[in-house]
């Protein structure tokens, strides 16, 4: 009789030859040990079969940082000690380091001291927790503050170029925008008031989520598994690697780049946490060139910079002022040389030359992306009526849609909720999106699920439910589209990172 | 390592191409979920990267790349283990039934042959869950990467004898679990409570 589990050190091969000769024998003699060593043979095979095939993503993601750290090794060696001017370069280095702790320690200084200064006009004081980028003020003013000769002259302005955008739009679009206008007028007070509060609420929201213990907190109290968070931090992860892949070897898309970064934020990462190489490029990427951008990539990439500036204030806070009035021009002024009332009364509103976010051919979620950007565009300096009149517009462009379209288009509705909602009657819309659970968007469209989850909050009908349908997308494996992961990780991360869910949790203590 | 850390690029090209399937794997069947294997082989890769300045090649590199794949792991689900493992009972097993290759009938075999073979990966692979964590990794490098046991010992920092009783334990646990699944199957009465070997991780 073999002693017990020997069976199993023979199968594997850890006998030494005289040990293995003798259980071989003890096999070929009793029935019941070779039917054993058979036995283990087949459960061992058996369980090899359980096998995974990679997918590849992950030698291109090492071979990219083998040769991202070649190049910084190759810039390293101009200092080494084989050349002649070796030593004298060192030192020259040493000079470098120094001067720079001197000019970062100088730096902190002014920058603190600006900080001070700007206290009472930062929309939330900056958090005390050290792991926390404090809000800095932007190069512009960063809170617009309203003249009364300036506000009579721009909404006199504003009514000029909204007739000509409207008899542009054509009796469809004015049928759907006047309703709304009728049910949501603004004065400009009201206007900057309610961006601001927004800017300030986000931000708040942004300090309950830095930390990996408040995601996790925040998921249990909206009813999610904790455990969701290891599934967001793993794809913050994917997106991560990709899309810094994607910048260096000069293929990425200005809204890849866009939802990427609003996706690593959302997860947590700043250029001070997390993922901070990919946020870094991602920003450099989008401030170099929304310059150059127009319409709906002008759309994504100011929503980014707009929820990083939320985050960081600076820079970004001042291109979002800047560029966000040519956002809204793309929605209020006509192209050069079509004018509303030259334009023939027979063609379709597709060819009268619409200002460019209201033709037919942007895509949804570029206009969503507007409607957000323009919502918290006053806190940031664009006119509050010229950020108001444009979401109007855009909203009733997007009701155009639905009328126009004879199937459901639950990409629509989801755009309007999440761009859209403090405009609209949302309650007609919720029911028509019950016939889309999350699990069958997530089967058709990512984005589309990322503007719903988003327009969700504790307290409404349907969370509970869609919290449950939430657990079976967690399961999903990751696109292979770096966009479409960042849609995936921002519908995930909605019970900590979507507008007004944190505050409702807040209040909820 | 030692190539790559005096500046041969493709030194470590090479250590990816040798490790990367294997290391898929060996977090695949830790996780069941490719997309987080990949992540967690990724993740390693990057710590070899950065850890190559200090790498002393002291034994095999296998070994060395096993031990810090294994602590990865202990980390990660020391972290976690008060939760249970988050995957839906719907999720495709990979290498079961996902892609294009699975949908397409596999060569003679027709779908009920291949309904009973994804049937008979579910129940290895449940058999496999029940196994304790120290039990799995003995496990999985001892079956699944082929390490002779002092390796494994090695990798996981206990002695010879710990990884011999550990590896006869989960043979005999998963023999004794599928037996069982295999009288549920015929109809056997269910056992509601789950076998789980090693209570005691020596």
């Amino acid at each position: 009789m073999t002693p017990d589990g020997t069976i199993v050190d023979w199968t594997l091969g850890e006998l030494d030859p005289a040990e293995n000769e003798v259980v071989r024998r003890h096999v070929q003699r009793h029935a019941e040990a070779a039917l054993e060593a058979a036995d283990v043979r087949t459960l061992l095979e058996d369980m090899r079969t359980l096998t995974a095939e990679p997918s590849g993503r992950v030698e291109v993601r090492v071979r990219y940082a083998i040769d991202r750290r070649q190049r910084l090794r190759r810039g390293e060696r101009h200092g080494d000690g084989s050349s002649p001017l070796g030593s004298v370069v060192r030192a020259g280095r040493t000079l470098v380091r120094v001067l720079a702790v001197a000019a970062a320690i100088l730096g902190a200084l002014l920058l603190w001291d600006r900080e001070q200064r700007d206290a009472s006009r930062a929309p939330v004081a900056a958090a005390s927790d050290p792991g926390l980028p404090a809000w800095q003020a932007p190069a512009a003013p960063p809170l617009r503050e309203p003249t009364p000769e300036r506000d009579r002259e721009q909404v006199a302005r504003q009514q000029q170029t909204l007739d000509d955008v409207l008899a542009a739009g054509g009796p469809s679009l004015q049928r759907h925008y006047l309703p709304l206008r009728r049910l949501a007028e603004i004065d400009v007070f009201t206007g900057q008031m309610r961006a601001n509060n927004e800017l300030a609420l986000l931000r708040l929201e942004f300090t309950q989520r830095y930390s990996r213990a408040k995601r996790r907190q925040s998921i249990e109290q909206c009813g999610g598994k904790p455990d969701l968070e290891d599934r967001i931090q793993s794809l913050a992860m994917s997106v991560a690697v990709t899309i810094e892949d994607q910048i260096g070897r000069d293929k990425a898309t200005v809204v890849d780049v866009a939802r990427a970064l609003r996706a690593l934020l959302a997860a947590g990462s700043t250029l001070r946490i997390g993922h901070r190489e990919a946020v870094a490029a991602a920003v450099e990427f989008l401030e170099q060139r929304v310059g150059g951008l127009e319409g709906g990539e002008l759309a994504s990439a100011l929503a980014a910079l707009t929820d990083f500036a939320v985050v960081t204030g600076g820079r970004a806070a001042s291109l979002v002022a800047e560029h966000g009035e040519r956002l809204a021009n793309s929605v209020q002024v006509l192209p050069a040389g079509r004018s509303a009332h030259s334009s023939s009364s027979f063609a379709s509103p597709a060819e009268r030359g619409r200002p460019p976010l209201l033709g037919f051919s942007t895509p949804v979620s570029q206009l969503a992306d507007a409607g957000r950007v323009l919502q918290l565009a006053p806190a940031f300096g664009v006119h509050p009526i010229r950020a108001h009149e444009a979401r109007l517009l855009m909203a009733a462009h997007l009701e155009e849609r639905l009328a126009q379209s004879a199937s459901e288009r639950p990409e629509v509705l989801a755009a309007m909720l999440y761009g859209f909602s403090d405009l609209i009657e949302r309650n007609a819309l919720d029911r028509r999106l019950l016939l889309w659970p999350a699990t069958l968007l997530a089967d058709q469209d990512l984005v589309a699920l990322h503007h719903l989850a988003w327009s969700q909050f504790p307290l409404r009908p349907g969370w509970t439910e869609f919290q449950r349908q939430l657990r079976a997308v967690a399961t999903l494996k990751t696109p292979s589209d770096v966009g479409d992961a960042a849609a995936l990780l921002l519908s995930l991360a909605m019970n900590y990172a979507a507008p007004g869910v944190r505050g409702v949790l807040h209040l909820a203590g | 390592m030692v190539r790559f850390r005096e500046g041969d690029p493709t030194a470590f090209r090479e250590i990816v191409g040798e490790f990367e399937s294997r290391l898929v794997q060996f977090y695949y069947r830790l996780c069941w979920d490719r997309d987080r294997a990949e992540d967690f082989a990724q993740d390693l890769f990057m710590k070899l990267l950065r850890g190559a300045r200090n790498y002393r090649p002291e034994g095999k590199l296998s070994t060395f790349v096993f031990r810090v794949a294994t602590n990865l792991w202990i980390d990660h689900y020391r972290s976690t283990r008060p939760q249970p493992r988050l995957y839906s009972l719907d999720q495709p097993m990979h290498g079961v039934d996902t892609g294009l290759a699975a949908l397409a009938p596999a060569r003679g075999a027709g779908p009920i042959e291949n309904a009973i073979e994804d049937e008979e990966k579910r129940r290895l692979r449940a058999a496999l869950e029940t196994l304790t964590e120290p039990h799995r990794l003995v496990f999985e490098l001892a079956v699944y990467q082929q390490m002779p046991y002092a390796d494994i010992s090695q990798v996981l920092g206990i002695p010879v004898g710990t990884v011999k009783s550990r590896m006869h334990n989960s043979v005999k646990a998963l023999k004794s679990i599928l037996a069982e699944s295999a009288e549920q199957d015929e109809g056997g009465r269910r056992d509601e409570r789950p076998f789980r070997a090693g209570g005691t991780a020596g």
